[in-house]
């Protein structure tokens, strides 16, 4: 079998593989970026979502023509229908989230990693006890051949077939995984621009629904759905019904499905030779789903692991698992409190719902600059509700 | 694989019209029977062990995965 030499090897060219790329590209390590699909970013399976500009742009330029709307705001829907609104100018975007993953892609090419898409990578190559590269087939002309690499990074998302492969995880339990479905709906009046979440059983049981601004009269449209609450009910059926009460008149365009992992998080995200990024790396906020910052972030820690293990001792286990030191320090940590948020509050029910949604329309003072008020909220639940409050106390001690 | 194995079980279908290769069932299965091949679901069933989860999340119910027997059934 024909056989290749980089010093660094990204399966999955998503946000987290693509940045990873750049960043060893840039610091002079020979770095070949591997793509399954023919073209990066395509089909897109996002509501494309992200936070405030400051947030990007410490990755790339967020230019004009990557976002589709900015975000001004968020509004909570209950399972009854009571609304909380809270305006925030600025608070995030939609971008074209095809056009970012291009962009990025882009951004590594410029630093000088190799591109190959259409390249899947089918297995890890083992030498002494450590990943030692991939094994890939260039789908176009079904040739399998061998990449051996210093570093194999598995940015491999939803997938994640090789953390496993490299003895991190198995896979995951279905209430880990948010069964997803969405449509681009035409012809809404997204004139306040603010993003809508939807709660409530019979809405997206174990999860929610979403209305994100796309353009002037059009929105991503969808839901995720614990799939063990779903009483045997698809996703897409959900959203049919959702789109059917929320938008009757709308036109229903481009349907994107897919699944987002939701999980605790990994205890490991590196062994010798490979690490894992992005949601290949359970790196997904556990309360949302979303994870294209998170991504970033963990390319960002992974690469600068990366190059200062091969410019020291070499990438082994314990040079590495700094890595993932550097993740629990920083995004790992709040995303354990997500997930332990996502326990709370997706365990609520709808009637306990119903009551925090009421007590968060009559609490006045609620939004500060960067959002809810926790404090607040949680002085403004223990008058109404102790109960309640004693039951979060309790998840979020828990360990 | 062998056929007689598995005959007394129904395997792994998909129905390709409805599957849109999101790999949300890949992350799920245990035994990596399912994997998305460029933008196509390829099924390895001789893999398929069978545990039934992975096509509880699939969103567009698109998969259909053989359960344990009875016999076999841990709980
Ligand atoms: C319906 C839905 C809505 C979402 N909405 C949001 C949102 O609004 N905001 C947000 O922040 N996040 C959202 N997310 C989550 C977000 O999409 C992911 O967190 C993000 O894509 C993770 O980036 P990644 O680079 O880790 O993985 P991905 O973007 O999934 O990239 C992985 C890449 O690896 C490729 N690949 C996989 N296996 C191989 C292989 N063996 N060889 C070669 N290439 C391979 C894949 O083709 C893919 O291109 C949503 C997810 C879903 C499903
Ligand atoms: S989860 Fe369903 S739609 Fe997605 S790849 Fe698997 S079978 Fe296809």
């Amino acid at each position: 079998m024909r056989e290749e030499r980089f010093d660094v090897v990204v399966i999955g060219a998503g946000p987290a593989g693509s940045r990873t790329a750049a960043l060893t590209a840039a610091a002079g390590l020979s770095t070949l970026l591997l793509e399954k699909r023919e073209r990066v970013g395509f089909p897109v399976r996002c509501a494309e979502a992200v936070g405030p500009r400051r947030d990007i742009e410490r990755f790339l330029p967020l230019d004009d023509d990557l976002v589709s709307s900015p975000i001004d705001g968020f509004a909570l829907v209950s399972p009854a229908g009571e609304r909380f609104a809270a305006r925030m100018p600025g608070i995030g975007f939609v971008v074209d989230r095809e056009a970012f993953d291009r962009r990025l892609a882009g951004a590594a090419v410029k630093a000088g990693a190799v591109l190959r898409t259409s390249h899947q990578a089918t297995g890890l190559l083992h030498t002494d006890g450590r990943v030692a590269g991939a094994e890939v087939t260039d789908l176009a002309t079904v040739e399998r051949y061998r990449v051996t690499a210093a570093v194999t990074v598995g940015a491999d998302g939803v997938e994640c077939h090789s953390p496993r492969w490299a003895g991190l995880k198995g896979s995951y339990r279905p209430a880990e995984v948010m069964s997803c479905a969405q449509r681009l709906v035409e012809g809404i009046d997204v004139g306040e621009r603010m993003i809508e979440f939807h709660l409530g059983g019979s809405v997206a049981p174990g999860g929610y629904a979403w209305v994100f601004p796309k353009g002037p009269s059009s929105a991503n449209a969808g839901l995720g759905i614990n799939p063990l609450r779903a009483g045997g009910i698809r996703a897409i059926d959900y959203l049919e019904r959702f789109l059917s009460r929320q938008c009757p008149g709308a036109s229903r365009e481009r349907l994107v499905v897919g699944g987002t992992i939701v999980a605790r998080g990994l205890p490991r995200l590196a062994t010798g030779g490979y690490l894992a990024v992005g949601e290949a790396a359970n790196q997904n906020n556990p309360f949302s789903g979303g994870g294209i910052v998170n991504a970033l972030e963990g390319a960002d820690l992974a690469a600068g692991t990366i190059v200062e293990a091969l410019a020291g001792g070499g990438p082994t286990a314990r040079a590495l698992s700094r890595y993932t030191d550097r993740w629990n320090r920083t995004t790992g940590r709040a995303n354990k409190r997500f997930w332990r948020a996502a326990q709370f509050f997706y365990g609520l029910g709808d009637d306990a719902m119903e009551r925090v949604i009421g007590r968060m329309r009559r609490t006045p003072g609620l939004i500060g600059e960067s959002g809810v008020d926790p404090l607040r909220l949680l002085l403004a639940l223990a008058r109404s509700d102790p109960r309640l409050v004693f039951r979060l106390a309790a998840g979020i001690l828990k360990r | 694989m062998d056929i007689g194995n598995s005959a007394p079980r129904a395997g792994i279908d998909v129905d390709r019209g409805a599957c849109i290769a999101c790999g949300a069932c890949s992350a799920v299965c245990p035994a990596e029977a399912l994997v998305i091949v460029g933008l196509t679901l390829e099924v390895f069933p001789e893999r398929c062990r069978p545990c039934g989860l992975a096509a509880l999340v699939c969103p567009t119910g698109a998969l259909r995965c053989p359960g344990p027997e009875p016999s076999e059934r841990i709980l």
